[in-house]
């Protein structure tokens, strides 16, 4: 069968550009000269969610408007096992042919596009999602037999694979090497979040921040007080960029800042994983300190101005600074006068201003 | 012989399971009772190599005594760009494998000097050469050829996968430093640009440039430092580094934070690299007073002081310009700094910062 090889590279390469889905489909549907070819996905609401080959792209839009609820084929499929194990369907397994003549899903549906036999096969990586690949065939032609059966279920393994590095390659792009190590770096904590608060991730600044305000019970993340509402709000509504962030006021230190950020799952992973947040935690008094030698290199301050620069940039008054350094606050002032013109500033909250973006945690 | 579903499974989990590859290299080696086999791959900048089974020692020996140098084998091999497995007979006449010392001194004792072998072309120049060491004899690769052909699209798929997850990790990276108002880029061992988020790809021309030999600095300081990292790099463990970049003209001051992947040493798609991150020297613009009304629970009063504070004006020149009291102000200030929980302005001023970034 002819067109093999392209459409299981096309599979694999939709694992990690999800984009790529509708194209591999079209793909699979030409290694039969078919008209298209579908990936279906149950949904909690009991209807049905569909990608598909561009070649009938159009009345997919047509179907799950008006047919997915409906759909003799998907409900009688499913209330026989076939999305569940991996058994090849097609018409005659599920329909006489006289069915198939007035059944309004063929009749009223299908026929209007010169749709008619259909092939599927079930290709869910997980048992809590159900989901089947299926290619659909003009009505000029005969119905599949069985050699095209094999071809079905071989694509059908191929395609379960790939669905399934999707899956977890959406939890190996946050790991250590990806994005919750370098933000880690920068001294942010992070949390990734399930539609429903769940907490899927954790890198290890988020967890020392834990109980400043928020916590994890039984596996959620739950704010304390009044936030709790707030947070609650914030998961399910569509809320616009400002009002996403939440306050959490410390005891003797500055309150934390959490930001909430949505993160959709792209492709099919979205049926599997649904929406998620990135819940990212800041705590300025554990922010990283700008070194003195770097701030020295950048303005060229010398060492002594350096040392100044670094403590009171970092949020110490003036007297702390100069108790610290064994200087006179005087002597601080003046010097403090000599940073700010070699930095172009002109008073200690640009200097704050300036460095609070500057620091990396060291490693 | 090779074509079952296990194996199958095995070799594109080989993508997201750390000892994949291995696994999938000794699962194969051991139905043709060889000594496992290796694993390079070839980009711009470096050759990585994995070994599985008894080569992993064999081929340390090999590089150690110094015949890796001298070995004709892979070049022939790539050269030939054949899309199939080949085994020894086929890159070298009987005869030259006779003259060869590598076969008669280091090969043969160890009884690696047939195997079969393969080049895969990945992505982004990317060059893989997968082999199977220690058959028996050349008739005993030449038959299990036809086996390892029929699994080699297998491989070139696993193997495209591995590599392009690993720029997926990076590209996760960087769009995470775009979150916070960062600007970020991946670069591989050699400087060379891999991706790189919006806001760095910004600064494309000034601090940073790219060109066909990497990326570099237009402050030579910088450049050189940078330079000096990379070059240093592969002896012991790669070290992070923070670098100045001095202001110019028109560009502010900023910090280059080199921050090297991790990763195990032998991961061979990996292929180390770094993440640049440049942090900028900079006055952010400030949080609108009704979102400080809203977020910290502030009055309007208290919010119109704390837009005063967070651009540095002192208490005393606050109080002139809003023209009422001094003793007024102060006690503003205290119920401001009490619901943003600090204690003074620096502090205020840095927690205003983190409200700024883009989210």
């Amino acid at each position: 069968m002819s067109g093999m090889h392209d459409a299981i590279d096309a599979i694999y390469e939709a694992a990690i550009a999800p984009a790529a889905w509708p194209d591999a489909l079209q793909r699979i549907a030409d290694c039969f000269g078919d008209a298209g070819a579908v990936m279906i996905f149950s949904k909690e609401d009991g209807g049905f969610g569909v990608i598909a080959s561009p070649s009938i792209q159009p009345m997919t839009e047509e179907y799950l408007r008006d047919w997915s609820h409906n759909d003799v084929r998907a409900i009688r499929g499913r209330d026989r096992g076939y999305f569940l194990n991996a058994v090849v369907m097609t018409d005659r397994h599920i329909l006489t042919e006289e069915e198939m003549d007035t059944e309004p899903h063929y009749r009223d549906f299908l026929a209007r596009y010169g749709l008619r036999y259909f092939a599927a096969i079930a290709v869910s990586p997980t048992p809590l999602v159900e989901a089947a690949l299926s290619v659909q065939r003009r009505t000029d032609r005969a119905p599949y037999d069985d050699d095209e059966l094999d071809v079905l279920v071989r694509l059908g393994a191929h395609v379960e694979r790939s669905l399934s590095l999707g899956i977890r390659l959406l939890d190996t792009e946050i790991q250590k090497e990806g994005m919750a190590h370098v933000l880690e770096r920068v001294g942010h904590g992070i949390l990734i979040l399930g539609h429903d608060g769940k907490i899927c991730f954790a890198n290890s600044a988020a967890l020392a921040m834990f109980g400043n305000g928020f916590f994890n019970r039984g596996g959620y993340l739950r704010l304390d007080g009044a936030n709790a509402q707030l947070f609650d709000r914030l998961l399910t509504a569509e809320p616009n960029a400002a009002e996403r962030i939440i306050i959490l006021p410390r005891q003797d230190a500055p309150a934390l800042v959490l930001r909430l950020i949505p993160l959709a799952a792209k492709g099919p992973s979205a049926f599997f994983v649904g929406a998620r947040w990135i819940a990212l935690v800041t705590d300025i008094a554990v922010g990283g300190i700008v070194e003195p030698v770097v701030l020295r290199d950048l303005f060229s301050l010398t060492q002594a101005e350096a040392r100044l620069a670094s403590l009171v940039g970092n949020g110490a008054p003036p007297a702390e600074a100069a108790a610290q350094l064994g200087i006179t606050v005087q002597t601080a002032r003046t010097v403090l006068r000599r940073i700010f013109d070699k930095m172009g500033i002109s008073r200690q909250s640009e200097l704050v201003q300036m460095l609070s973006r500057l620091a990396v945690r060291p490693c | 012989m090779l074509n079952d579903p296990a194996l199958i499974d095995s070799i594109y989990e080989a993508a997201v399971l750390p000892d994949g590859w291995r696994d999938v290299i000794n699962g194969i080696s051991d139905r043709f009772h060889g000594k496992g086999g290796l694993l390079f791959t070839t980009s711009l900048d470096d050759v990585r190599w994995m070994g599985a089974g008894e080569s992993e020692a064999i081929m340390a020996d090999f590089i150690e005594q110094g015949w890796a140098a001298r070995n004709d084998r892979v070049p022939r091999l790539v050269a030939k760009r054949y899309p199939g497995f080949v085994t020894d007979t086929d890159v070298c006449t009987p005869e030259e494998i006779a003259a060869n010392p590598m076969y008669r001194d280091f090969l043969a004792p160890r009884g690696v000097f047939a195997g079969a072998a393969t080049v895969i072309q990945g992505a982004a120049g990317d060059t893989l050469l997968f082999s199977i060491e220690g058959f028996g004899g050349y008739d005993a690769a030449r038959q299990a050829i036809p086996h390892l052909d029929a699994i080699r699209p297998h491989l070139a798929r696993a193997a495209m996968l591995s590599s392009q997850i690993h720029l997926e990790r990076a590209k996760a990276a960087t769009a995470a430093m775009q979150m916070i108002g960062a600007p970020a880029a991946f670069v591989s061992a050699g400087g060379r640009l891999r991706c790189a988020n919006a806001l760095f790809e910004g600064m494309l021309g000034d601090p940073v440039l790219d060109g066909p030999g990497g990326i570099r600095f237009a402050d030579p300081q910088a450049d050189s430092r940078f330079r000096a990292l990379l070059q240093g790099a592969g002896k012991g463990a790669p070290v992070g580094l923070s670098i100045p970049i001095r202001p110019g003209p028109e560009q502010s001051a900023a910090v280059l934070h080199v921050l090297p992947v991790t990763g195990s040493a032998r991961d061979v798609f990996l292929g180390g690299g770094y993440i640049l991150v440049l942090t900028r020297a900079g006055v952010s613009k400030q949080p609108q007073a009704d979102v400080l009304q809203a977020l910290f629970d502030l009055t309007p009063a208290e919010a119109r002081l704390c837009r005063a504070l967070s651009s540095g004006e002192a208490p005393d020149g606050i109080a002139a310009s809003f023209g009422i009291a001094t003793s007024t102000i102060r006690s503003q200030l205290k119920s401001l700094f009490a619901k943003m929980g600090v204690n003074r302005q620096a502090q205020l001023v840095a927690l205003l910062a983190t409200l700024t970034l883009p989210g």
